[in-house]
């Protein structure tokens, strides 16, 4: 049996007069990998931010693996990879993978830093700079910095902006890997083709309220795309 | 408190490694402080008279300035790919990134005193050194309120788009006390004042400390949380 591991109720988000999210509902299983889809300004990024704790809800309750998405525990069980690295340009790879480790209080820092750049195929640059990297190395040490404490939940921030088509598409095996090793993973793109591709589950926002969430089932990316313009419009 | 302790030097040597690397920040600050005090020198008459009171004056405006302008970079550095973000969303006590941010900025400002101060001396003829322990204390007690307050204001305005001038307009008003009992200090250990003055003053600069720190590590979380 499925526990469902992501819960928003009713959240809504208002930045002065401006309302960013209108009540939405959201019941996330274990292990599922949702893809988040709309327009700028739907509330994607919002939502996201308000499941990661760096912002709350102004209305309703949002829970991460049964703890309040603000409660510090939950930073201890979440990953997350954005279109910014988070990485320190002057660092090396290895130094930044020990930094983090260090950061979420991990005892085998060193072994573990070591393990992930071999996962991510950048343990022959493990002593580079991160400035020198080009932009797909940066985002797959970037998948190994939000993967440095093991978390149960990934969250993912347009992690395709800005990869070229290889990059992009071997990012998308290391995000299949996720998936099959059982995270919960969650994505914004605006990228139809590489965002259902990898999801089980597609949902799409606009204005703040959630227009669509339907389990994917294998569905190609030009169907879902007649579904995302009948509910967005074009 | 041992785990703030371990995150907050794990952070500070990570910051020590990205300066270091770099090295954008030292010298251009040490050059900024070095030509605070040259054009001071030429700026005014300076004559064995007003010597102490003067030169105590123009010692710790250099390092307010030269100290002011190290303080954006502490963390403009975590602004980087948005590092402050990976930074808030582990698992790490808010305070424990204060306590670095706060050691960094005090120790590239004691590096810039020590380099500043052998000049200061050649130029203005003057041993501010000469009470050596006292007027360590001063510079010290006066360094620790300085980049207290200015790592708070500092994280305060890195999101800014002014954020290079709102610095200092936010922070030198704060300081005011500060540079009087930390520049009447010094002033009064150059000219061999009465030990009742200038321990008065450390005092005060103790006293100064306490406060804005403990203030500053308290309210720094919420200041995280709009980073």
């Amino acid at each position: 049996m499925q526990t469902t591991s992501i819960i928003c109720q009713k959240v809504g988000k208002k930045y002065g007069d401006f309302v960013a999210l209108r009540g939405v509902d959201l019941a996330v299983n274990e292990g599922d990998f949702i893809t988040i889809f709309g327009p700028n300004g739907a509330g994607k990024t919002t939502l996201l931010k308000i499941l990661c704790g760096i912002t709350r809800p102004t209305s309703g309750a949002a829970t991460v693996g049964e703890s309040d998405a603000h409660d510090p525990a939950v930073r201890k069980r979440i990953g997350v990879i954005s279109h910014k690295s988070y990485l320190y340009d002057n660092l090396t790879a290895f130094e930044n993978l020990v930094f983090y480790a260090e950061m979420y209080g991990m005892e085998n820092r060193e072994a573990r830093a070591a393990e992930l750049l071999e996962s991510v195929e950048l343990d022959q640059r493990k002593n580079d700079l991160v400035r020198n990297f080009s932009r797909g190395m940066i985002q797959r040490l970037s998948i190994a910095r939000a993967l440095v404490a093991d978390p149960a939940f990934i969250f993912l921030d347009e992690p395709f902006t800005g990869l070229d088509h290889h990059s992009a598409v071997m990012f998308q095996k290391l995000l299949s890997g996720l998936h099959r090793r059982k995270k919960t993973v969650l994505m914004i793109t605006h990228d139809i083709p590489l965002g259902i591709a990898a999801a089980t589950r597609a949902m799409i926002l606009k204005g703040g309220r959630k227009v669509h969430d339907e389990p994917v089932n294998g569905m190609d990316a030009a169907t879902f795309l007649k579904i995302y313009l009948e509910k967005v419009g074009t | 408190m041992n785990e703030i302790l371990r995150t907050a030097h794990a952070i500070l040597l990570k910051d020590m490694k990205t300066e270091f690397r770099s090295r954008e920040f030292l010298g251009h600050t040490f050059m900024f402080a070095l030509l605070v005090i040259v054009i001071f020198n030429f700026a005014f008459k300076i004559n064995p008279q007003n010597t102490p009171e003067l030169a105590s004056g123009i010692l710790w405006i250099a390092f307010l300035f030269a100290g002011t302008l190290g303080l954006g970079r502490s963390f403009l550095i975590e602004k980087e790919n948005d590092c402050i973000q990976g930074l808030g969303l582990s698992p790490v006590d808010r305070t424990a990134i204060f306590i670095a941010k706060f050691l960094g900025n005090l120790f590239f400002l004691v590096i810039i005193q020590i380099m500043t101060i052998p000049v200061f001396i050649v130029l203005y003829n003057l041993n501010v050194m000469e009470h050596f322990t006292l007027q360590t204390a001063v510079f010290l007690l006066g360094d620790i309120g300085f980049m207290t307050l200015g790592t708070l204001i500092a994280a305060m305005s890195v999101n800014l788009k002014a954020r290079e001038i709102l610095l200092p307009v936010l922070l030198l008003p704060l300081l005011v006390p500060l540079l009087i009992f930390a520049a009447s200090a010094t002033a009064a250990l150059l000219t061999g004042g009465e030990p009742d003055t200038y321990m008065g003053r450390l005092k005060l600069l103790a006293a100064y400390d306490v406060i804005f720190f403990v203030v500053s590590a308290l309210v720094f979380e919420y200041i995280m949380d709009e980073l």
